[in-house]
């Protein structure tokens, strides 16, 4: 090492003239050493999987026979869940935390415990056991909910 | 008031549902508080405590019961469970087994209590000595410690606590009220950053949503095993011999509860791997023998008490459930740390009191009706998310009593959360580094402030040099560890 890089690795670290937070400036100080320390990690990261991809053969980037989503995988009721979430937090302030609640937990409900009867992949008839376990379910939980979060307890809902 | 009828109501409660958070694969004790958190804006303190903690237990220790009877472990501490109680269950003796696990989690949990209660006032004693160059050091040891159990992901691990120490610098910095890191248009909803609560939920609850409802909310029930009437019953005398296991792994339990962001996963495969080591049949593990079961449950148990050690005295969650406790006290305007026990005698002679009520109504809850709450493997999942999803809204929408913001800053971090698990980085650093990161920047620009610039007192200081000792300790074990496995793979091949 230079006796020129040594002396300023020197002032740097034991003179005090390192970095030194000033009111104005001290909110940028964390956030630069994370965005630093972050981009380090993700170049390590990327040479890491570049490493373990060239020993095993495998591409950078798999693309082909790459499986995101789990074995078994239910596009329906995945896609369906994301659009009725959504839906429901739009619908929160407009028809208010009771009705919003109901109307999406069923729809939730009929969806995850579908009320059909189901025979050699063909809908045969209604299961009203089921139905009816839906429509209580949606109904008695956000009831109970406001009643004893909004109303005995005090706390704000939508 | 330390403990009264209503504590005692609230802590069975949390105990009970804990219970069934726990028993139901793919929920978790985590979720279980991150879901009832907002339920203490309407209780004082002490009261929470009781609740939480209930959850806390009671969510530990429901994982057993999927474990046993359908091999699923119900929460990830809970795994080694299922590598002796599953043979057991399908020998005949699944309630005899279901009944030594909850008898020897009992017994884990109050040994970790006597831990508690004596190691916490000790270390809080030592952390007061503490500068703002040592405080910064624990914290960035914290974040190194959990990364290094995200096994064989270490760069991603320390990746996933920076990034969420970089989410928690979104905001307005208090010090200077000067904004930083924000997209235009959010200034007014993210002026103090994002909130614990939305972030939790989000992150543990509803990215599990999107993941089972990746499947479909199905799972099979044909592999469960019912408990038989002529089955071999439980008794005391068969934990004669169990003395020294049972001690040895509640150790080990607490032990890697003191080590912050340690999980019961970590406590109880390490328990269960010295339970094989020193004992004098280790052939007969994973056939269904009582030493693993024990060593398993009596370790993830114990992790309850040393998970809050550091929270308490330090200001640093064990793990991620202990990590949502530190929500439950900053909601009652408590701040966790060094001078917590001295500030607040009441409150922490309430923990000690809970742990020890919410233990032993686990007990009671589990032990006698057993073969009524092991029904609990049966409720079909479809039924309770719908609900569970309600009441993360109402968690999320409390929080600034009514900003309909945080709901889908709740949905934002459960996509990430959900994709993060994708690419396998892990979540509960990114967690304590979200909790931390306040804290690391506090007490990185005190320390650089009061040495004028001088990065020397983080290299000098005899407490500096100890905790960097320990940084690089725990860095070379994880280098070791993996390259241990490494052979060992190549090995089997």
């Amino acid at each position: 090492m230079s006796p020129e890089l040594m002396e300023q690795l020197e002032k740097l670290f034991f003179s005090g003239k390192g970095i030194q937070p000033k009111y104005s400036n001290m909110h940028l100080l964390m956030p630069t050493v994370t965005i630093a320390v972050l981009v380090l990690l993700a170049i390590i990261i990327l040479v890491q999987r570049a490493i373990r991809c060239k020993k095993t053969g495998t591409p950078f980037i798999h693309i082909k026979g790459y499986h995101f989503f789990e074995k078994g995988f239910n596009p329906f009721v995945f896609f369906v869940t994301i659009g009725l979430m959504v839906g429901y937090f739009y619908l929160l302030p407009v028809l208010h935390f009771v009705a919003a609640s109901i109307i999406i937990l069923f729809l939730l409900n009929i969806l995850y415990t579908p009320p059909f009867v189901v025979e050699d992949k063909k809908i045969k008839g209604v299961n009203w056991k089921s139905l009816l376990v839906s429509v209580a379910i949606s109904v008695v939980a956000p009831v109970f909910i406001y009643l004893v979060f909004g109303v005995a307890f005090g706390l704000t809902l939508p | 008031m330390v403990i009264g009828v209503t504590h005692v109501l609230l802590a069975l409660f949390g105990v009970a549902v804990g219970i069934v958070f726990g028993a139901v694969p793919g929920m978790t004790a985590t979720m279980a508080l991150a879901v009832f958190l907002p339920l203490t804006y309407a209780f004082d303190m002490a009261e929470s405590l009781y609740l939480l903690l209930g959850l806390y237990v009671g969510g530990i220790s429901g994982g057993l019961i999927p474990a046993i009877l359908i091999n699923i472990p119900g929460t990830p501490s809970s795994l080694t469970t299922t590598f002796d109680g599953y043979p057991m269950a399908k020998r005949g003796e699944g309630e005899r087994a279901l009944k030594l696990g909850i008898t020897v989690s009992l017994i884990g949990g109050l040994i970790s209590l006597v831990f508690l209660a004596v190691l916490t006032p000790q270390l809080a004693l030592l952390a007061r000595q503490f500068s703002a160059v040592e405080k910064f050091l624990i914290i960035f040891f914290a974040m190194t410690v959990i990364a290094a159990l995200s096994k064989g992901a270490l760069a991603k691990g320390i990746f996933a606590g920076f990034a969420g120490v970089l989410i928690k610098l979104m905001g307005y910095m208090a010090t200077n009220n000067k904004p930083r890191l924000l997209i235009p248009g959010t200034e007014s909803v993210l002026r103090s950053g994002f909130q614990l609560l939305p972030v939790l939920i989000g992150l543990f609850a509803i990215a599990t949503l999107f993941k089972e409802a990746e499947t479909g909310m199905k799972y099979s029930k044909s592999d469960m095993v019912e408990t038989s009437k002529d089955a071999p019953k439980f008794k005391v005398s068969q934990l004669r011999g169990q003395g020294v296991n049972i001690i040895r792994s509640s150790l080990l339990g607490l032990f890697m509860g003191i080590l912050p962001g340690v999980g019961g996963s970590a406590a109880s495969l390490m328990a269960y791997s010295q339970a094989k080591t020193w004992s004098k049949h280790p052939e007969k593990f994973g056939s269904g023998i009582d030493d693993g079961l024990v060593a398993s449950e009596s370790s993830n148990n114990a992790l309850t008490g040393g998970a809050l050690i550091p929270l308490l005295s330090l200001g640093i969650p064990g793990d991620s459930t202990t990590a949502v406790l530190v929500g439950a006290f900053m909601l009652q305007g408590l701040q966790v740390g060094p001078l917590f026990i001295t500030e607040n005698p009441e409150i922490w002679t309430s923990i000690l009191v809970a742990l020890l009520v919410c233990n032993l109504l686990m007990f009671l809850v589990m032990y006698y009706p057993i073969k009524w709450i092991a029904k609990i493997v049966q409720i079909p999942k479809g039924r309770l998310y719908p609900v569970i999803l309600m009441m993360c809204v109402v968690g999320a929408f409390c929080c600034r009593s009514g900003v309909m913001f945080d709901v889908w800053a709740m949905l934002i971090f459960g996509v990430l959360a959900y994709f993060m698990g994708k690419f396998k980085f892990p979540t509960a650093p990114f967690l304590i580094g979200f909790i931390l990161g306040g804290d690391l920047e506090q007490y990185f620009i005190e320390a650089l402030q009061g040495s004028r610039g001088s990065f020397e007192p983080f290299f000098t200081r005899p407490g500096a040099i100890i905790i960097w000792v320990c940084i690089i300790a725990s860095m070379a074990y994880v280098v070791y560890d993996n390259m241990k496995d490494h052979k060992k793979a190549k090995a089997a091949k």
